[in-house]
């Protein structure tokens, strides 16, 4: 990456990563979601740092009912996405959604109010 | 009448004779017959027992991680040509079929192998990378002509698990013995193999003749099936005994066994060199020690050479012996060609061919033994120590045999130089290192020692030593993530402090200048590793303050809440230091270490995968805070040495000395990578150097080769980015530094 650069790119660019996605597209939706995880888990490897790989394999973590791990993949992709909105709102979304299940109404609430309103400042609706 | 019936008695007397001698007959030979049948009986189920079941123990073999090649990967074609020397490819035409690759400037074509991985099979294919300004730009299937974005090669062998009794074996399924092995070893061990019952007394003579004529041993007489039994059931003592059972055997397993069971089992069994304490046995075992391959890939000549290594393994052995081996090679080559399995040209040809074993690129256990101790470790907390050792279980783990390489090239290189420094502390040196992917907490690479032989005392793993100034990142992280609204720009006293011990002690502690500072910034004080500075500091925060951050990261060993621990007045293992380090290098999230991806079962079914595991225990802001201070360490605190090595790269660090340059710390990362490395002696001696002029050095040495990464300057939600002046107050070399987002800069050392 380099030195100076604040900007994300509006959605995921890298072959390699393109590729993990939507090989984990496939794999989600023929309902093998461990595979998915693990095609996600395998393009992590190669591209550590790249904040939409964290953050599809938080939405499986979520789908699988593991909430916790959905919370910290969530966080994790927020902390790379610098300043993606749109990748902002959906990982507070899904942080919001992980909370509610495990009953943490009041922080799920703040992580609703966050995602809305990274996604206000754009025309972004999830 | 009389005689008649004398000749009547008689014969009465003689039938009854004989009816007796038939019952002793017939009691007798049943006897010999129960007990022969018994003895039968006994050999069967001998045999059986072998056979059926699991008749070989195969010990764990571990992998390292597989390569990925993708777009946009910075490669050389050098570099990916020592990748595929590494797990055995050949340069040449890669028709010639999987294990093949050709090369040109820019291009390389693999014919790459069929391979399980735990998330399925891939199937052999010609791939041709292209490779544009350093970068991977194209990757294409030969036969479909479609691109890919990525593909694996198959992960190296870095070690196997023994069993007690130290045999090694890959098994090869009958279908896959190449027909020219079983056409050398028919031609030089048992001609009439296909249609003897056992033993083959025509080929006892046969061999008679031939060794007669030639003057040396040739052929044996024993049939493939004998020397089978041999293997499998008897002790190596000439008896005329032994001689018989085997005989016996032989011809039991004829008419229990095809013959292609038995010759699968012979070409699994035999013995075929020895590998320091460990029996090579079989010929997918010997392809590979002595080939690097498997035994599919090998040619006509060096399958004729395995075939040549049953009469006799170490007076044939190739590496010691290659004339020797050479001979014994072209005379199984000759034999084949005299039977028709081969034609003239194809015997040219063969002969022609040099030996092929390789030698120099098999993986020394010298170099992953370390890393190997802890799979082990980590793998018995899972498995009976039985099932690694006999179920031939594939384990794939996290390293890197590159980096590995690189990092035990780098401690031995510079712990030679720096003992060769006039210093007269700096003798008998050892060092501990470790390199982990900064956001997985994969490790890439250990080593536990100069040369880390497995069983070697691990100090990665099990030397306890006192951290120094690495603790004072989490001094300051403590600080910054506490409610008290501390910043890279809050003043802090660098002045003398004495603080009264429980026992009523004073604690007078010193920096290592001997100087004072005064009024410092925490950015200054952690760049310039100042202790009085950060011992004010914690005593503001308070000691529970730091001590439960460190729980908070994840730190597990009991600790004591001494003011000096402020100054890593506590001993932790260099895993342990780098288990702290994760939470910095991946941005406040904790990271498990791993060491194993995969463990599969011997046929490839999938039995344990690790996720890849993480956990927030930090705000990602207040670590990105920190990380921006460390990396004033390296522009222009007390690593700066470390600058000319990386230049235009960002990274962040942490030199740790102990008292009387005991202890010699350097822990560090980029964008990609965390390493930490220890320098010390093992009895606790000085070692006259600090951290910079030690560990750091090698660092350096393996980072620049492995490349760290540069951290990125993306923006943290809650943070904002500074340009700050240096701490001479110019501007020219000005730091950017993370600052929260509610904090105000000093006004005079902002630079716009």
């Amino acid at each position: 990456m380099q030195a100076d650069d604040n900007q994300m790119p509006a959605g995921p660019v890298e072959p390699v990563v393109l590729a993990a996605l939507d090989e984990a597209e496939t794999l989600a939706a023929r309902g093998d979601n461990s595979r998915a995880m693990a095609s996600l888990e395998r393009g992590i490897r190669i591209k550590p740092k790249d904040p939409w790989l964290w953050h599809q394999l938080s939405v499986l973590k979520l789908r699988s009912g593991q909430w916790l791990d959905a919370i910290a993949m969530a966080g994790k992709s927020n902390s790379l996405a610098g300043d993606n909105r749109q990748l902002l709102s959906g990982n507070w979304m899904v942080i919001a959604e992980a909370r509610e299940a495990r009953g943490e109404l009041t922080e799920a609430e703040a992580a609703r109010q966050k995602a809305e309103a990274y996604a206000s400042n754009r025309d972004y609706t999830e | 009448m009389k005689k008649s019936r004398l000749k009547g008695k008689t014969r009465q007397k003689k039938s009854q004779k004989f009816s007796r001698l038939y019952v002793h007959a017939f009691l007798v030979s049943a006897v010999v017959f129960i007990g022969f049948a018994a003895y039968l009986g006994y050999l069967d189920q001998q045999i059986q027992a072998k056979f059926s079941g699991t008749p070989w123990s195969v010990p764990a073999r571990v992998y390292g991680r597989p390569v990925e090649i993708y777009i946009g990967k910075p490669l050389a074609s050098e570099t990916l040509q020592t990748i595929l020397t590494g797990v055995g490819y050949q340069r040449g035409n890669p028709d010639q079929g999987p294990g093949h690759y050709n090369r040109t400037v820019d291009t390389v074509t693999i014919h790459t192998r069929d391979y399980s991985f735990w998330d399925g099979h891939v199937a052999a294919q010609k791939i041709t990378v292209v490779i544009a300004s350093g970068k991977v730009s194209r990757i294409t299937v030969q036969d479909t002509g479609r691109s890919l974005a990525y593909f694996r090669l198959e992960p190296r062998l870095i070690g196997k698990i023994y069993p007690l009794h130290n045999e090694d074996r890959i098994l090869v399924p009958y279908d896959q013995v190449p027909q020219s092995l079983v056409d050398a070893l028919i031609a030089v061990e048992d001609r009439r193999f296909f249609s003897h019952a056992g033993i083959d007394p025509r080929g006892i003579a046969r061999a008679f003749i031939a060794n007669f004529r030639s003057g040396e041993f040739v052929q044996g007489g024993s049939t493939l099936t004998q020397q089978l039994v041999k293997n499998f059931f008897l002790s190596p003592e000439r008896t005329i005994r032994r001689k018989l059972n085997e005989m016996v055997m032989a011809m039991l397993i004829e008419i229990r066994y095809s013959k292609a069971e038995i010759l699968a089992a012979y070409i699994n069994e035999v013995y075929l060199g020895q590998d320091g304490a460990k029996g090579i046995h079989g010929f997918g075992t010997a392809a590979e020690f002595y080939f690097r391959r498997p035994l599919q890939e090998l040619t006509t000549a060096q399958l004729a050479l395995l075939a040549g290594l049953v009469k006799g393994a170490s007076f044939y052995n190739p590496v010691r012996n290659p004339q020797r081996a050479l001979q014994r090679r072209n005379l199984v080559l000759d034999e084949m060609h005299e039977i028709g399995f081969l034609d003239d040209r194809e015997l040219a040809a063969a002969q022609t061919e040099t030996l092929g074993v390789d030698t120099k690129n098999r993986i020394s256990h010298n170099s992953t033994g370390a890393f190997l101790d802890l799979v082990k470790n980590r793998l018995l907390q899972t498995y009976q120590l039985k099932d690694l050792q006999n179920e031939g279980l594939r384990i794939f783990t996290t390293l890197d045999p590159l980096v590995q390489k690189q990092l035990q090239g780098s401690v031995q290189k510079r712990l030679q130089i720096l003992e060769r420094s006039s210093n007269k502390h700096t003798r008998d040196l050892q060092a501990a290192a470790i390199i982990s992917s900064a956001d997985t907490g994969e490790v890439l690479a250990l080593t536990g020692s100069r040369r880390s032989a497995a069983g070697s005392f691990n100090r990665a793993l099990n030397s306890r030593r006192p951290i120094g100034s690495l603790i004072k990142p989490f001094v300051y992280l403590a600080a910054i993530s506490s409610s008290h609204g501390y910043h890279p720009h809050t003043y802090i006293d660098d002045r003398e402090i004495g603080i009264e011990l429980k026992q009523g002690e004073i604690w007078r502690p010193g920096n290592y200048s001997g100087e004072s500072h005064g009024r410092v910034t925490l950015l200054e004080a952690l760049a310039r590793s100042y202790n009085l500075a950060t011992v004010n500091l914690g005593m503001e925060i308070g000691l529970d303050q730091v001590a439960g951050l460190l729980r908070q990261i994840g730190l597990e060993r009991p600790f004591n809440r001494y003011p000096s621990l402020l100054l890593g007045a506590i001993e932790l293992t260099p895993v342990e230091v780098t288990q702290l380090y994760q939470v910095l290098a991946s941005g406040g999230f904790r990271t498990p270490l791993t060491v194993i991806s995969e463990v599969l079962t011997r046929n490839g079914k999938p039995l344990q995968r690790s996720q890849i595991h993480i956990q927030q225990v930090v705000k990602p802001r207040h670590v990105a805070v920190i990380n921006s201070m460390l990396t004033t360490v390296v522009e222009s605190g007390t690593a700066r040495a470390l600058k000319a090595t990386f230049p235009g790269t960002v990274i962040a660090g942490k030199t740790g000395t102990t008292n009387d340059l005991r202890d010699s710390w350097f822990a560090g990362f980029g964008a990609d990578y965390l390493g930490v490395v220890w320098v010390g002696k093992d009895d606790n001696s000085a070692t006259g150097l600090t951290g910079a002029s030690g560990a750091m050095q090698i660092w350096g040495d393996i980072m620049k080769s492995v490349g760290p990464g540069s951290l990125t300057s993306l923006s943290v939600e809650g943070t904002r980015r500074v340009r700050v002046r240096d701490f001479e107050g110019n501007c020219h070399n000005d730091h950017t530094i993370v600052f929260p987002d509610n904090a105000a800069p000093e006004p005079g050392l902002i630079c716009e």
